[in-house]
C-alpha cells in the first residue's frame, strides 16, 4: 500500500480482515474520541451547554463559553454528510421510467413518477419527498456522475481516497482538515465539530482540532426515563435545604445540586433521546451547534449501511427516508438568520453497479452527489452517465472527478485556496449563486484578570494542554482543570506543574533531552524534544535517540577525534563525573574495535538510563523541556545549567521555574 | 494548599501529664453511631455486621482496640500481575485493582488506611518518576508492615526505599560535586519537621549526610556507595560532626528535634483521621504520648481514637470521603469485587490516581474532591454498579426485601443500613423517603431497589467519611 496514514490509525487498519465491513473501515479511518470508552464528551459540549444556558451555575463554564469567538456574518458553514458503504446513486436520483433503467434494475427497481425533477428525465427516490420539494425551490444542486476516475471498488481504499481528498497518495489528513488548518483559531477546537461521536479522516488536519459530540452524557443529563428524572430530582433536592451536617455536609449537598443542574444543560444540545433516526438526530444537533454561534465552520455527520448487496429495496428506502427527514429537521431547527450561511453536501465512496444482482447491488463507480442550501445554484450539474454505454465491468462512467466538487466547495463556498489544499487543480463547478454578505465587527470578549495573559480560565487551561501535551483538552479535562484552577484549589504554579508532570513531554521528552544534554553538554532544539517525545511514546528505544545525539556536531566536536579506550574514558568521565570502572572498560573496549558510532550510541543510551544519569541530569532535561513547552525555544546553555543547579539543590521547585516563565515578558508576548 | 503548616510550635514543659483525657463515657457501652464513625475513620465503609460487632463490646476502649487488632491482616503479597508481560498502564491497573480489593475485603482495614496515609499524604512517591511495579508495590507493603509500627524505623526504611530513592533523586546524591538536595529538603520540610524548624544550612548538611545512599546499578535496590559519601564534618541543627543519613533521622525523631517533629506528625495524622484542625493542647498531649511510647504508631492512633474530640460533633462532619474511600465503601456495601467494579475507570477521573499522587505534597482533601466532573463520576459509577447488580445473571443481586410497593420508610431504612448510615440527618431521610413515596407502587417502583442505592451513595451523609 503506497498511501500514508496517520500513525494512530495504523494498528486499526492492520487489524482489518480480508473483507471488512463498511463500519469496520469507518472505525479504522476515524480517530476515537476517548479510548477509555466512557466520558467521550469533549470540551465543546460543555461550552455549548453553557452558551445555551441563561443561568449559569459554574463560573468556569461561563468563562469557557466566553472563550469562544462567534462567527461573523460573512463566514460560511459547511455540513458534510458521509453516506458510508457506497450509496446507490442510480436509485437516489434516476431515470426511473426509462426502459434502459428497467432492463438493468429488476429486484431493486424504483417505480416511476414519484418526485420528478422536471429536468433530465430524472426523479428523486420516493423516500425523498422533502428534498424534492426543496429542489423545486431551487435550493438543491444535484451533481451528476461524480466519482473517482480510477474507479476503485474497494471500500477501504476508495473511502480513504475520498476522505483524504488529495491529488497524491498521502492519507494522513483530510481535505476539510487541511482547510481548517488555514483558518484562525481552528487549533482551539471550535471551528469543526463531528456529531457522530468519532473524528473521521476528512476532518483531520495537521494543526486544527475537531471537537466531537458523542452520545454519552454526564450523570443527570439523560432524562428520557421518568424513573431517572425522579432520581436526579431527589439528588438535586439534597441541596435545597441546610443538611445539618456542617459546612462540608452543606458543600456536598450544593455539589449534588450543581452537578444535576449543570448536566441538565447538556440536554438542550446533545439531545440523544430526541426523535428521529440516526442521521436526523445528528443533523438536529448540527443545527443547534450553528444556532449557538460559537464559530463552528465545518460539521461532520455520518450515515452508514449503504452497502446494500442484498435486500436493497427496503434498506435503501429506510436510509433515504432518514436523509430526507434529517435535512428537513436541520432547516426546521436552524434559526432563520443562519439559512444563507450554511451549505450541506453529501458524499459516498462509490455508487453501485448499474445492473442489480437479483437482490441488491454490488460496488460500482459514479453516483450523484447532493449540495443543499439557500445560496446553492439549484438544478442539475455535471452529466448523467449513460445507462446504455456502460464500461467493460458494467459500471457507470465517471463524468465529474470528486475533487472537482471539493475544489468548488473550497474555493467558492469556503473561500479557500483549493489548489493548495487538494494538491492539484481541478475544474470548478458553478454550484453557488453567491457568498453571504461580508463580516461586521463581533462583540468584545469578557476578561478575568486572574488568568492574564489569558482572558479566562478556559483559555488558560486550553493553552497549557496545547503547550505541554500537544493536544486539545477533552471536555471532562477542561471541566476538571478549570474547576480546580478557577476555584483556587490549585494555584497557577501548581496547575502548571501538574500539567507538566502528567505529560508525555515529562514522561518521555525528558529521556530525549537528558540524553542530548549528557552527550553534548547543552539543551536540544524544541522540534527534537517533541520528536523524541513521540518516538518514546510510540516505543522507540533510547538507542534510536542516542544515535541522533552521537551524529550531532556537538558530540563530534567533543568526541569525534577519540577512539577506543580514550573515547570510553572521556565519555564516562564527562557524563558520570568519574572515570569508568575496570569492569566497564573491560565490557566496552572490545566493542569499540569496530563501528564506533553504533557502539557510542548504545553506550550513551545505557549511561543515560543508569540511575545516576536519570537523576543527575533530570533537572537539566526538565528545564529544556519546560522552555520548549512555554517559550518554544531552548534555554541558553548557561541559563539551563543555572536553573538545573537551583532545582538540584532543592533551592527552588519546578513550580517556581514554571511560574517564573509564566510571568516572563517573553511568555506574555506570545499572547499579545 | 498541600503544605498546611503546624500552627503551634510550643513545646511542652517537662513533667506535664499529657496522657489523653478520659471521660466517663469511655466506660459506657457504645452507640451504633459511634461504632460506625470509628469504622469509617479506622477503615473505609461501615458494614452492618461490623457495626454490630463493635457495638456489642463493653466500652469504647475495647472497640478501639478491636479496630487496631491487626493480627488477621493479609500477609505481604506481590500482586500476581507483577512479573507478567504486559503494558505498563495495564500493570498499574492491576496494582490498583489489587490494592482496592485488599482495602475492600481485609479484616483489618486500619492497615490499608494507614498505608494510604503514608502513600498519599506523608511519604508520597509516584509512578510518574519511576514505573517499576515491584518497587512501587514493595513500598506499599513497607507502609502496611509499619502501619501501626515504629515510626522511627519506618522513616529510616522509607529513606532508603528504592522507589523513594528514585522519586526524590537521592539515588544520585553523590559527594563531592554531585550533591542533590531534593531528598534532604523534603525530609525536613514535608516528612519530619515542617517549615520554620530548620535552616538552609541544615538542608545543605542534611543533603551531604545522605550522599552515597544511592541506588544499585540496575536501579532496583538500595546500595551504599562509600566512595560517594561525604565523610566530612557537617553542622546540622548546630551540632557539628560527621553526620551520616540514618543518624540525622534519629536526631530529628528521637534527639534534639523530637518535640517539633512529633508535633508536626501528630497534627498531620490528626487531620487525616479526625479531619478537624487540632488544638495546641491536643497536639501537645498526643505528641507527648507518642514520644513516651517510643514513637509507636499504634499508641498514637489509639490515643487519637480515644481522644474525646474524635467523637465530638465537629469531627463527625470534618471529612469528605476521598474517591478511594468512597469507591471502597460503595463496593463494600454492594459486595462487588474489584475484578468486576473496574476501579481504574472511576477513581482516576474522580481525581485520585493510586500510585500517582500529584506531587511530593500528596493529595488534597475535602474541598479538593468537590468538583462537578468528579461528582458526575461518582454518580455514573454508582449507577453503573447498580445496573451490574440488577442483572440476574450476575451474583450481585442485593436487597430483595425492597419490592416495587415497599413503604418509603422500609426503602430508606434498608439503604441507609446497607451503606452504614446509622443515624441519617432528617433532611437526608426526607429526601430519600419523598423520592421513594413518589415512585413506590407506580410503574417505576421496581427502581427503588437499586436507585435507592444511587440516591444514598450521593447523599451528604455518605459522602462525609
Amino acid at each position: 500500500m503506497s498511501e500514508q496514514f496517520p500513525p494512530q490509525f495504523l494498528a486499526a487498519i492492520d487489524r482489518l480482515g480480508d473483507d471488512p465491513e463498511y463500519e469496520e473501515i469507518h472505525a479504522a479511518l476515524s480517530a476515537p474520541v476517548d479510548q477509555r470508552g466512557f466520558g467521550r464528551r469533549t470540551f465543546l459540549q460543555g461550552a455549548l451547554a453553557a452558551g445555551s444556558a441563561t443561568a449559569l451555575t459554574l463560573g468556569p463554564l461561563a468563562k469557557a463559553a466566553a472563550a469562544v469567538e462567534p462567527l461573523e456574518s460573512g463566514d460560511t458553514i459547511l455540513v458534510v454528510i458521509q453516506l458510508g458503504g457506497g450509496n446507490d446513486g442510480l436509485n437516489m436520483v434516476g431515470p426511473f421510467g426509462d426502459p434502459a433503467y428497467s432492463t438493468l434494475r429488476r429486484a431493486t427497481s424504483v417505480a416511476a413518477g414519484s418526485h420528478p425533477l422536471g429536468v433530465g428525465g430524472l426523479s428523486f427516490h420516493p423516500a425523498l419527498p422533502k428534498l424534492a420539494a426543496r429542489f423545486q425551490q431551487g435550493k438543491v444542486a444535484v451533481v451528476q456522475g461524480v466519482g473517482d476516475p480510477d474507479k476503485d471498488h474497494s471500500h477501504f481504499s476508495a473511502m480513504a481516497k475520498w476522505m483524504a481528498g488529495t491529488a497524491g497518495d498521502s492519507r494522513t489528513t483530510g481535505w476539510l482538515g487541511r482547510y481548517l488548518d488555514t483558518i484562525p483559531d481552528s487549533d482551539q477546537g471550535f471551528r469543526a465539530v463531528s456529531v457522530d461521536g468519532s473524528i473521521p479522516l476528512h476532518l483531520l488536519g495537521n494543526r486544527s482540532q475537531v471537537s466531537a459530540l458523542a452520545e454519552e452524557l454526564p450523570f443527570g443529563a439523560e432524562r428520557d426515563k421518568g424513573t431517572e428524572v425522579a432520581l436526579y430530582e431527589a439528588i438535586r433536592n439534597y441541596g435545597s435545604q441546610p443538611t445539618g451536617l456542617g459546612r462540608l455536609g452543606d458543600a456536598i449537598a450544593s455539589m449534588d445540586r450543581e452537578c444535576i443542574d449543570l448536566a441538565r444543560e447538556f440536554v438542550r444540545l446533545g439531545d440523544p433521546s430526541s426523535d428521529g433516526d440516526d442521521l436526523t438526530r445528528q443533523l438536529r444537533t448540527a443545527a443547534k451547534v450553528v444556532n449557538l454561534n460559537i464559530g463552528v465552520r465545518v460539521i461532520g455527520a455520518t450515515l452508514a449501511s449503504f452497502d446494500t448487496h442484498r435486500t436493497q429495496a427496503w434498506m435503501h428506502n429506510h436510509l433515504l427516508s432518514d436523509l430526507d427527514e434529517a435535512i428537513d429537521v436541520f432547516y426546521s431547527t436552524l434559526d432563520a438568520q443562519w439559512a444563507d450561511q450554511v451549505v450541506i453536501m453529501t458524499f459516498s465512496e462509490f455508487g453501485r453497479r448499474a445492473g442489480d444482482n437479483g437482490s441488491g447491488t454490488d460496488h460500482g463507480t459514479s453516483a450523484p452527489l447532493l449540495v443543499v442550501g439557500d445560496r446553492v445554484r439549484g438544478g442539475l450539474h455535471g452529466r448523467y452517465p449513460s445507462l446504455t454505454a456502460l464500461d467493460e465491468r458494467g459500471d457507470l462512467e465517471v463524468h465529474v472527478d470528486f475533487r472537482s466538487v471539493y475544489a468548488s466547495v473550497l474555493q467558492r463556498w469556503l473561500g479557500a485556496d483549493a489548489t493548495q489544499i487538494l494538491g492539484g487543480t481541478y475544474p470548478q463547478l458553478d454550484l453557488f449563486k453567491s457568498k453571504p454578505p461580508e463580516p461586521s465587527q463581533g462583540p468584545p470578549t469578557k476578561k478575568d484578570p486572574r488568568f492574564l495573559p489569558f482572558d479566562d480560565v478556559a483559555k488558560f487551561v486550553i493553552q497549557q494542554f496545547h503547550d505541554f501535551r500537544g493536544v486539545h483538552p477533552k471536555e471532562s479535562d477542561l471541566l476538571a482543570w478549570g474547576n480546580v484552577v478557577y476555584w483556587g484549589f490549585w494555584s497557577i504554579p501548581v496547575a502548571l506543574e501538574q500539567m507538566y508532570v502528567g505529560s508525555d513531554l515529562y514522561r518521555f521528552g525528558v529521556d530525549g533531552a537528558r540524553t542530548f544534554w549528557m552527550g553534548t553538554g547543552g539543551p536540544p532544539e524544541v522540534d527534537d524534544i517533541w520528536r523524541w517525545t513521540k518516538m518514546r511514546a510510540t516505543g522507540s528505544s533510547m538507542e534510536d535517540i542516542a544515535a541522533e545525539v552521537v551524529s550531532s556536531d556537538a558530540w563530534r566536536d567533543r568526541y569525534g577525534r577519540l577512539y577506543g579506550t580514550n573515547l570510553i574514558n572521556k565519555v564516562h568521565t564527562d557524563l558520570m563525573g568519574a572515570p569508568p570502572s575496570a569492569q566497564f572498560l573491560a565490557y566496552w573496549q572490545p566493542k569499540f574495535a569496530h563501528e564506533n558510532d553504533v557502539n557510542a550510541a548504545t553506550m550513551l543510551a545505557q549511561l543515560s538510563m543508569t540511575p545516576y544519569g536519570r537523576l543527575a541530569y533530570h533537572h537539566r532535561a526538565c528545564v529544556a523541556t519546560v522552555f520548549a513547552a512555554m517559550l518554544r525555544r531552548p534555554p541558553e546553555a548557561e541559563q539551563n545549567r543555572q536553573w538545573a543547579t537551583l532545582l538540584d539543590r532543592g533551592a527552588v521547585k519546578l513550580e517556581f521555574l514554571l511560574s517564573t516563565l509564566y510571568e516572563s515578558a517573553e511568555y506574555r508576548s506570545r499572547f499579545a | 494548599m498541600f503544605r498546611r503548616l503546624l500552627r503551634s510550635q510550643e513545646h511542652c514543659p517537662p513533667g506535664t501529664d499529657l496522657r489523653p483525657q478520659t471521660t466517663g463515657s469511655l466506660l459506657m457501652a457504645i452507640s451504633r453511631s459511634d461504632a460506625a464513625h470509628l469504622l469509617r475513620r479506622s477503615g473505609f465503609g461501615a458494614r452492618p455486621a461490623d457495626i454490630a460487632r463493635l457495638a456489642a463490646l463493653p466500652n469504647w476502649e475495647a472497640a478501639v482496640d478491636a479496630v487496631l487488632d491487626t493480627s488477621r491482616a493479609p500477609a505481604a503479597t506481590m500482586p500476581p500481575a507483577v512479573g507478567q508481560t504486559m503494558e505498563m498502564w495495564e500493570l498499574r491497573i492491576e496494582l490498583i485493582k489489587f490494592w482496592i480489593e485488599r482495602m475492600r475485603t481485609t479484616p483489618c482495614p486500619i492497615v490499608e488506611k494507614m498505608a494510604l496515609f503514608f502513600h498519599g499524604h506523608h511519604f508520597p512517591c509516584s509512578w510518574s518518576k519511576c514505573d517499576e511495579a515491584t518497587l512501587a508495590w514493595n513500598q506499599i507493603e513497607l507502609f502496611r508492615s509499619f502501619a501501626l509500627g515504629d515510626y522511627h524505623q519506618l522513616t529510616q526504611r522509607v529513606a532508603v526505599d528504592p522507589w523513594m530513592l528514585w522519586y526524590l533523586d537521592n539515588g544520585a546524591n553523590k559527594a563531592p560535586s554531585r550533591i542533590n538536595e531534593n531528598f534532604g529538603r523534603e525530609l525536613l520540610e514535608l516528612f519530619t519537621l515542617g517549615r520554620n524548624n530548620y535552616t538552609e544550612a541544615d538542608v545543605v548538611a542534611m543533603s551531604r549526610a545522605w550522599t552515597g545512599h544511592n541506588l544499585s546499578a540496575d536501579g532496583l535496590r538500595y546500595q551504599f556507595d562509600a566512595a560517594a559519601h561525604d565523610n566530612g564534618q557537617k553542622t546540622l541543627f548546630g551540632i557539628t560532626k560527621n553526620w551520616d543519613g540514618p543518624a540525622t533521622i534519629t536526631e530529628i525523631l528521637k534527639g534534639s528535634k523530637a518535640v517539633p517533629a512529633s508535633l508536626f506528625f501528630v497534627a498531620k495524622l490528626w487531620r487525616y483521621l479526625v479531619g478537624t484542625e487540632p488544638s495546641a493542647t491536643t497536639t501537645q498531649s498526643l505528641a507527648a504520648t507518642f514520644r513516651a511510647s517510643g514513637l509507636s504508631l499504634r499508641s498514637l492512633v489509639r490515643a487519637i481514637f480515644l481522644h474525646p474530640d474524635f467523637r465530638g460533633a465537629a469531627a463527625r462532619t470534618a471529612v469528605v470521603r476521598s474517591p478511594v474511600d468512597w469507591f471502597v465503601s460503595v463496593t463494600q456495601a454492594l459486595d462487588v469485587p474489584a475484578t468486576a467494579s473496574q476501579p481504574q475507570w472511576w477513581i482516576v477521573p474522580m481525581g485520585q490516581d493510586l500510585f500517582r499522587p500529584p506531587n511530593v505534597g500528596g493529595w488534597g482533601s475535602n474541598e479538593a474532591w468537590l468538583s462537578a466532573s468528579g461528582w458526575w463520576r461518582r454518580g455514573e459509577c454508582i449507577r453503573w454498579l447498580c445496573y451490574q447488580m440488577v442483572d440476574p445473571s450476575l451474583p450481585y443481586n442485593r436487597f430483595p426485601e425492597i419490592q416495587p410497593d415497599s413503604s418509603p420508610k422500609l426503602v430508606a431504612d434498608v439503604t441507609f443500613e446497607a451503606f452504614g448510615i446509622v443515624s441519617p440527618s432528617p433532611a437526608t431521610r426526607k429526601v430519600v423517603e419523598d423520592w421513594a413515596r413518589s415512585v413506590s407502587g407506580t410503574w417505576h417502583g421496581s427502581s427503588m431497589r437499586y436507585f435507592g442505592m444511587v440516591l444514598v451513595a450521593m447523599s451528604p451523609d455518605f459522602n462525609l467519611g
